[in-house]
């Protein structure tokens, strides 16, 4: 904001904000410019000087240049003042210094502050005392008493009959009554009153109450309706006595008058403040409640926000959930596909490549080799398939699993087989299937499955058949062990499973996030009934590769129950891949490998 | 019985003694030398203006003598001392002068009066050219007065 400063007395002020609304807008300038600046005639502040004594004392001068008068003293001209009255003196002190000192200590300022039991002041002069109390209180200068500030009770001026040669004066209530005789009464024509004067209009334009003092008046009709009460008429002359002695004066109704306006201004004012500041309220109010609107809608939408969360996150734990299922059904599967792929035997002829051994089967040495050209589908298995469908939304593999048990303890061996078929090529990837060239060569020591796969899909069953296909004796046959190539990383159990089964250790997958051992233990139970050996007589260690190693409770290393991979759902746990021991070689040189295979088997075959 | 007055310019004047002690000064003078021929001098008084007191004091030599403050203050000026005090200013001065040198209260009080009635109702300029006062107060003295004595504006 820009401060412009005046210099109309030669004294620069600092022009507030609060009377820029008394401030006129300069010519040329716009209302915005006006409020930054304004500017505002100020009462020009007159710093306080001290009247310097007489250079000269005129009484004692003898030049022939000096005045008449230079020969009287203050004291003298102090005596001469004496008779004079209020009104002369003020004017004197504006003559000369002399008059001045002659006045300021008149004795008349200080019988005045006597009067008013007012404190005389050192550096301040009577006269100037006394002025100042008149300003505030006003002064008769007949009795130098005060009065009220306004109404007729107040010091007024009163004027005089122009015959009568008098100046106003300023004089109090009772000073007035005492000159009501010499009055003028010219001004009395200003309220142009008739002979008679009604009741209404002494109280409103007088501000005098007749019926205190005992008028007379007239009855006359009601001028409105007759039926209302008559009309009460005073005799005008009687009416200005009384309002002469009443006001001290036409000055005092006057004075009167004027505080009655002044009062109905204030009134007026006081409303006025009241209806704006209870508008600038309501301002508030709406803006207020504008706000509160925009809060609850920002509420509901917040509201909403969150139920939609609420959904998503329902939707994805059920996501998960079926996940898990999932997950759970491919670890049902996968134990009996490792159960059957390392004892398959290959099929001698591309005609009996999809059959499979019973004998070979129960004495555990399966291998499974599936030629492509000869994978014909499994509906020429020679027994019918049992029907799970009572089981329920069962996944396939968990299907396929309870077929496989079903033709196991059927002496079926196509049946299973049909049913692993049918698994990869329904949870897996068909294309994988089709498009995938499965090569299995198959022999009692070794087996080597390789599955090109030319897509970076992350699918554990594609592991799983790799190793299926591929799932040697390391110790006998010391070949190596196919490992999927994998693009992704991905943490999964089944390939660590898949890789486990691998002689090499070297080619694992996601070996950056499998599962350590010592985390894994804690996910291993025993629950499967029928086992020779209970979940209590064992227990779990890990091994260097990754897998848990079950135990039996003598800890003796024949007694080495099972490997498995590490499975993250607590269903795959207890689905079976951790059952009791049973017989099968237990190579020292491939534990794993051929314990877990055993243990699976056992579960089918308890 | 009368008593000498001698002036400040050595005119001899004799009046009676009732006369004289209308002043105080003589009175008192009276008092403290006793009665002899020899002239009492004045010499703050011209011949004069000596004449114009005396003339006053004859003319009121019976006056009561009052105390009340008010009502000396108050009391109007008769028609001879008007016309007595229809004089130039440098008279009028000197007679006020000489009535306080005197002691005459009741001459000093006419001629307070007769000055108070010529400044009231003037302006400050008309009382300067009335008695051809110089104002000698500064443009801030004066607004500073004005200021306090802005009461005697509104008239």
């Amino acid at each position: 904001m820009v401060k412009r400063k005046l210099e109309t007395t030669g004294v620069t002020r600092r022009i507030t904000r609060s009377m820029t609304s008394f401030a006129a807008i300069p010519p040329g300038m716009s209302p915005s410019q006006a409020d930054d600046e304004v500017a505002i005639d100020k009462k020009p502040r007159i710093k306080r000087v001290k009247i310097m004594e007489p250079d000269i004392d005129m009484a004692e001068g003898s030049s022939d240049d000096m005045p008449a008068c230079a020969v009287i003293s203050v004291g003298l001209w102090r005596k001469v003042f004496e008779f004079m009255d209020i009104p002369d003196l003020l004017h004197l002190p504006m003559v000369c210094r002399k008059f001045y000192h002659a006045t300021a200590h008149l004795p008349i300022w200080k019988e005045i502050l006597r009067l008013h039991h007012l404190p005389t002041a050192k550096l301040v002069t009577p006269m100037s005392r006394v002025m100042k109390f008149q300003r505030t209180h006003g002064l008769c200068v007949e009795c130098w008493q005060g009065g009220s500030p306004t109404g007729s009770s107040a010091v007024v001026k009163m004027y005089f009959k122009e015959e009568l040669n008098k100046r106003p004066l300023y004089l109090c209530l009772s000073c007035r009554r005492n000159h009501l005789f010499e009055e003028s009464e010219a001004v009395w024509e200003e309220l142009d009153l008739s002979t008679t004067i009604t009741f209404t209009r002494i109280q409103t334009q007088l501000h005098v109450n007749p019926d205190h003092y005992g008028l007379a008046y007239t009855t006359a009709r009601n001028p409105i309706n007759a039926a209302y009460p008559s009309m009460r008429l005073f005799d005008t002359e009687d009416v200005k006595a009384l309002v002469r002695n009443i006001h001290g004066g036409f000055c005092g109704l006057q004075a009167a008058i004027k505080k009655s306006e002044r009062t109905k201004e204030v009134i007026s004012a006081k409303k006025r403040r009241a209806l704006i500041s209870q508008q600038i309220d309501l301002v508030e109010t709406s803006r207020e409640s504008q706000a509160l609107v925009e809060l609850s809608q920002a509420r509901k939408a917040l509201a909403q926000a969150q139920k939609a969360l609420n959904q998503a996150k329902i939707a994805l734990d059920n996501a998960k959930t079926e996940r898990d299922e999932a997950q759970a059904a491919m670890d049902q599967a996968r134990a009996v596909v490792l159960l059957l792929s390392p004892r398959v035997s290959p099929p001698s002829s591309p005609a009996s490549a999809s059959q499979l051994s019973m004998s070979t089967l129960s004495s555990k040495f399966v291998t499974l080799a599936i030629d492509p050209s000869t994978s014909s589908p499994p509906q020429q298995s020679l027994l019918p398939e049992p029907d799970f469908s009572a089981l329920g939304p069962v996944s396939p593999m968990r299907n396929f699993a309870s077929t496989s048990a079903h033709h196991f303890t059927s002496g079926n061996t196509l049946g299973p087989l049909s049913s692993l078929h049918s698994v990869i090529s329904s949870l897996s990837t068909p294309s994988i299937i089709a498009d995938s060239p499965v090569r299995t060569t198959a022999s009692d020591s070794t087996t080597s499955a390789v599955i090109s796969e030319n897509r970076s899909v992350d699918d554990p069953w594609r592991s799983l058949v790799n190793s299926i296909a591929s799932s040697p004796e390391p110790a006998t046959s010391g070949a190596t062990m196919p490992v999927l190539p994998e693009k992704r990383i991905y943490d999964d159990p089944w390939r660590s499973l898949v890789n486990s089964l691998s002689p090499t250790p070297a080619p694992r997958l996601c070996d950056s996030q499998a599962h350590s051992p010592a985390s894994a233990n804690a996910s291993v139970s025993f629950h499967s009934p029928g086992f020779k050996l209970s979940p209590t007589h064992a227990h779990v260690s890990a091994t260097n590769d990754g897998l848990l190693a079950v135990h039996s409770s003598n800890d003796s290393p024949a007694s080495t129950l099972a490997f498995a991979a590490p499975s993250p759902s607590a269903r795959a746990s207890t689905f079976g891949t951790i059952s009791t021991f049973n017989e099968g070689p237990s190579n020292s040189d491939s534990p794993n490998y051929v314990d877990s295979i055993s243990i699976l088997l056992s579960y089918f075959f308890p | 019985m009368s008593v000498r007055l001698l002036s400040s310019d050595s005119e001899d004047f004799t009046v009676a003694k009732e006369v004289a002690e209308r002043s105080m000064l003589i009175k008192n003078m009276l008092e403290d030398v006793g009665d002899n021929d020899n002239p009492i001098p004045l010499p703050n008084v011209t011949a004069k203006i000596l004449r114009k007191v005396i003339e006053w004091c004859e003319h009121h030599l019976g006056d009561p003598v009052t105390n009340d403050e008010n009502e000396r203050r108050n009391t109007e000026i008769d028609e001879w001392d008007q016309k007595f005090m229809e004089v130039d200013q440098e008279t009028l001065f000197d007679i006020i002068l000489a009535a306080n040198y005197l002691d005459i209260k009741p001459l000093l009080d006419v001629g307070c009066k007769t000055v108070a009635n010529m400044i009231k109702g003037k302006t400050a300029e008309e009382i300067r050219k009335i008695f051809n006062i110089v104002n000698d107060l500064t443009p801030e003295e004066e607004a500073q007065i004005r200021k306090e004595n802005e009461w005697a504006e509104d008239r």
